[in-house]
């Protein structure tokens, strides 16, 4: 097993092309492995019998040498027994042709693989050399007519000695020749069958590999691959996918790019599944009515404000069009909307009204977005009944301001002419009563007349007083810069002209130009000095001050002086309208100015308060602010707090 | 010497009275005509309705104005008169009780002469108009 295991984990760890070129070459060179050996072997086998042929070609040769030498022999025996010359031509013969057919079996012995090497030649060449010698002499002896010797010679087998030997040496060589020939044929024959096993084997073998290639390759791709088309299945069905399969070939990393894919994939599907949930969640908790409607005029998708705001079913919502619980009055502008909408438009802030379960409205305020290419609708909207009937209210009562600021207006006109006419009359007529009946009046009926002439008197003070009060509420300011010191200083002028007999010191101190409406503001730097001279003790010097300095995002400015002071406790008091905290009527005033003096000072978007002290003196602070928009800020607020401003 | 001398537009009686006795104190009330509303004021001025008969050219010295009055109201009487060729040279004086800026800046745009806030003392509102009268009578130079 663990053979059977490693094998494919290290075939795994190879690419598919280099296994598609084992699969190849392994065998192949297998084969030509074989291929190889068995050329050698034949080459072998050839030699072998090259060799054999020649083994038989030197036997051949051996037994021609040895017919050459038995024909010479036996024609010198003739001529010897006959002396016929014509014997000796097997000898003539055999001089000619033995040396030749010697240096052709050395030829074929030395060329041969092995067998008998140039020594066995020569002792052969050796043995014959005594032969042909003897033939030689026995015919040289036959010539010189020793004849009978020689025939004696012959007869006591000379001759026949040295052939023996001859013949011997001959047999010894073929003899050997045979031998080397039988084991040649012996070992060709061995090479045959080797050649026939190495065949049978080697194919054997070469299939075997082949076999074996083919399964571990199976084993390492076609599992793996069908793995791999099983996560592509996978993928595709949103499924988990099998372990990864080993290794590091291309089916590996597509293995791996897969699994990859798959966890993005899953990374994603999970993240569109938050989104949604998370969007769902808003859609549930969303104050805001939200829907989808269809071009075909009916909601798709409502969340569940929609039941809440209007009290319908969404089921009641859903089966019937949307324009049927629309007003009637706002059907038109709703399909116009709805139309524009279709046309690529945004809906901004459309608003209509919607029917509710009870039949009452709602008014709603929309926008909306239009998707063409699904024939949808998303719109959000907010119930506005309550703003929209707040906003009627507030106009109603903006009416009914504006309605009470003219009344007040015509009113305060009215006064100015109305009140002040009987007056006249009742000074004018008194008076001529008093010059055209002198006469008849004693003393005490001209003091009920002066009486009467300076109550009606007075009251107009209090009517102009009261007119100028109203008028500083009513008048629009223009700001500009304004030297309060100088304007203080004129008003002291003037007072002084007009008390002549009362000794005024007053004191300038310096003092921030003011931004501030002149007109308005000289009421307040008058009426302040105008209080400081009547409120100082009688019978002493009225000493005031003037001074100012800048504080903070304001200037601040003060008037002192050292008169009869007033209670700290009444300090808020005073600044109201007709209130006054001396009863002497040595003091003329209405009780105006220092609500004057507020008012002014309060639209500039300032403020003003007292110091005093009993006896010691009262200092009046006021402070302006330093830019005109505070001014124009400030009159704002005025007007929506209703103070009519013209 | 002219018809009228002073048209005094005045709806209160005791105004009347009082403004006559001044005038005639001063012994200004030779060729006074009063009447008690705007609209006569116009007929008088226009000479049409009641005076139909009247040469439209003979133009009184001066008219004393109240602004408050019945009718047609001292402000439309300015603005009727100071729109017409025929009548825009004669004199007007607003002799009124309002002390109203808006009257006064309404009066002054439509092209009045004076504008007199009438003293609500006696004393004061003879000498005041004791001295238009003088001024308008005595001492200016009118058109015609």
């Amino acid at each position: 097993m663990s053979v059977s295991d490693s094998a494919p984990k290290e075939s795994r760890g190879l690419s598919l092309s280099r296994k598609a070129l084992l699969i190849i070459c392994v065998p192949v060179a297998f084969q030509i492995v074989l291929l190889f050996a068995l050329f050698g072997i034949d080459r072998a086998h050839d030699r072998d019998r090259e060799a054999n042929r020649r083994n038989k070609d030197a036997i051949a040769s051996g037994y021609r040498l040895l017919g050459l030498l038995v024909d010479a022999e036996t024609g010198v025996r003739g001529y010897a027994l006959t002396g016929n010359p014509s014997f000796t031509q097997p000898y003539d013969r055999a001089i000619v042709e033995f040396p030749k057919e010697i240096a052709q079996l050395r030829e074929l012995v030395a060329s041969g693989a092995d067998g008998v090497d140039d020594r066995g030649v020569a002792e052969l060449e050796n043995l014959a050399a005594p032969v042909l010698a003897f033939e030689r002499s026995s015919i040289d002896a036959i010539r010189n007519g020793r004849r009978t010797e020689t025939i004696a010679t012959i007869s006591e087998q000379g001759g026949k000695r040295l052939m023996d030997r001859f013949r011997a040496g001959m047999d010894e060589f073929i003899s050997h020749q045979l031998l080397v020939n039988a084991q040649r044929e012996q070992a060709a024959s061995r090479s045959r069958q080797v050649i026939e096993i190495a065949l049978a084997v080697g194919g054997l073998i070469n299939v075997a590999l082949a076999f074996c290639l083919a399964i571990f390759f199976t084993r390492s791709i076609t599992r793996r691959v069908q793995v791999v088309i099983a996560n592509v299945q996978n993928v595709e069905r949103n499924l988990a996918l099998h372990e990864r399969v080993g290794g590091t070939d291309e089916i590996a990393e597509l293995d791996r790019r897969l699994h990859a894919m798959g966890a993005a994939l899953r990374e994603a599907d999970e993240q569109w599944r938050r989104a949604e949930a998370d969007l769902r969640r808003f859609f549930t908790v969303s104050l805001e009515m939200l829907c989808i409607a269809g071009f075909d005029g009916h909601f798709k998708l409502l969340n569940p404000v929609w039941e809440r705001v209007l009290g319908h079913s969404l089921a009641d919502l859903y089966e019937r069009p949307f324009i049927d619980f629309v007003h009637p009055d706002d059907r038109e502008a709703t399909i116009a909307e709805a139309q524009k909408l279709a046309a690529g438009n945004l809906t901004i802030r459309f608003e209509n009204r919607y029917r509710c379960v009870d039949g009452s409205y709602r008014w709603l305020l929309w926008n909306a977005v239009a998707l063409p290419e699904e024939q949808k609708i998303f719109a959000a909207a907010s119930d506005i009944t309550d703003r929209k009937q707040f906003e009627s209210t507030l106009q109603d009562r903006a009416m009914a301001l504006e309605t009470a600021n003219r009344e007040l207006e015509a009113f305060s006109y009215s006064v100015s002419h109305d009140l002040r006419s009987p007056l006249r009359a009742i000074d004018g007529y008194a008076r001529i009563f008093e010059e055209d009946y002198a006469g008849s009046l004693d003393d005490e009926g001209r003091r009920l007349l002066s009486v009467i002439r300076g109550e009606a008197r007075r009251m107009g003070i209090l009517i102009d007083d009261l007119l100028a009060f109203s008028q500083v509420g009513r008048r629009p300011l223009s700001a500009n810069a304004v030297d309060l010191g100088r304007m203080a200083s004129d008003i002291i002028a003037d007072k002084r002209r007009r008390y002549p007999d009362r000794q005024i010191n007053f004191v300038a101190r310096d003092a921030p130009m003011a931004h501030a409406d002149s007109n308005a503001i000289r009421h307040v730097v008058f009426n302040l000095i105008a209080n400081a001279v009547k409120y100082s003790k009688p019978e002493a010097a009225v000493d005031i001050e003037f001074g100012g300095r800048a504080d903070g995002d304001h200037n601040l400015y003060w008037v002192a002086d050292h008169g009869i002071g007033f209670d700290m406790r009444y300090a808020d008091k005073i600044f109201g309208v007709f209130q006054r905290l001396h009863t002497n009527d040595r003091i003329e005033g209405s009780g105006v100015g220092l609500a004057i003096v507020q008012r002014v000072v309060e639209r500039h978007g300032g403020r003003v308060w007292a110091e005093s002290e009993i006896g010691k003196g009262s200092t009046f602070f006021f402070t302006l602010p330093f830019a005109q928009n505070q001014i124009e800020n400030a009159e704002i607020a005025n007007e929506r707090s209703g103070n009519p401003a013209g | 010497m002219k018809e009228v001398e002073i048209l005094l537009v005045e709806d209160s009686p005791q105004d009347l009275e009082l403004t006559l006795r001044a005038l005639r104190k001063n012994h200004l009330a030779n060729a006074i005509t009063t009447v008690s509303d705007g609209e006569q004021a116009l007929d008088f001025l226009f000479a049409r309705g009641a005076y139909a008969g009247r040469d439209i050219n003979n133009h009184p010295r001066v008219v004393f104005l109240d602004l408050k009055l019945p009718k047609v109201d001292g402000i439309e009487v300015l603005r009727q008169v100071k729109m017409d060729e025929r009548t825009r040279t004669i004199p007007i004086v607003v002799v009124t009780s309002s002390a109203e800026e808006r009257d006064r800046v309404e009066s002054y745009q439509l092209g009045v002469n004076s504008y007199v806030v009438k003293p609500i003392e006696f004393d004061a509102f003879a000498k005041t108009i004791a001295e238009l009268g003088f001024y308008w009578m005595a001492i200016n130079k009118s058109v015609t």
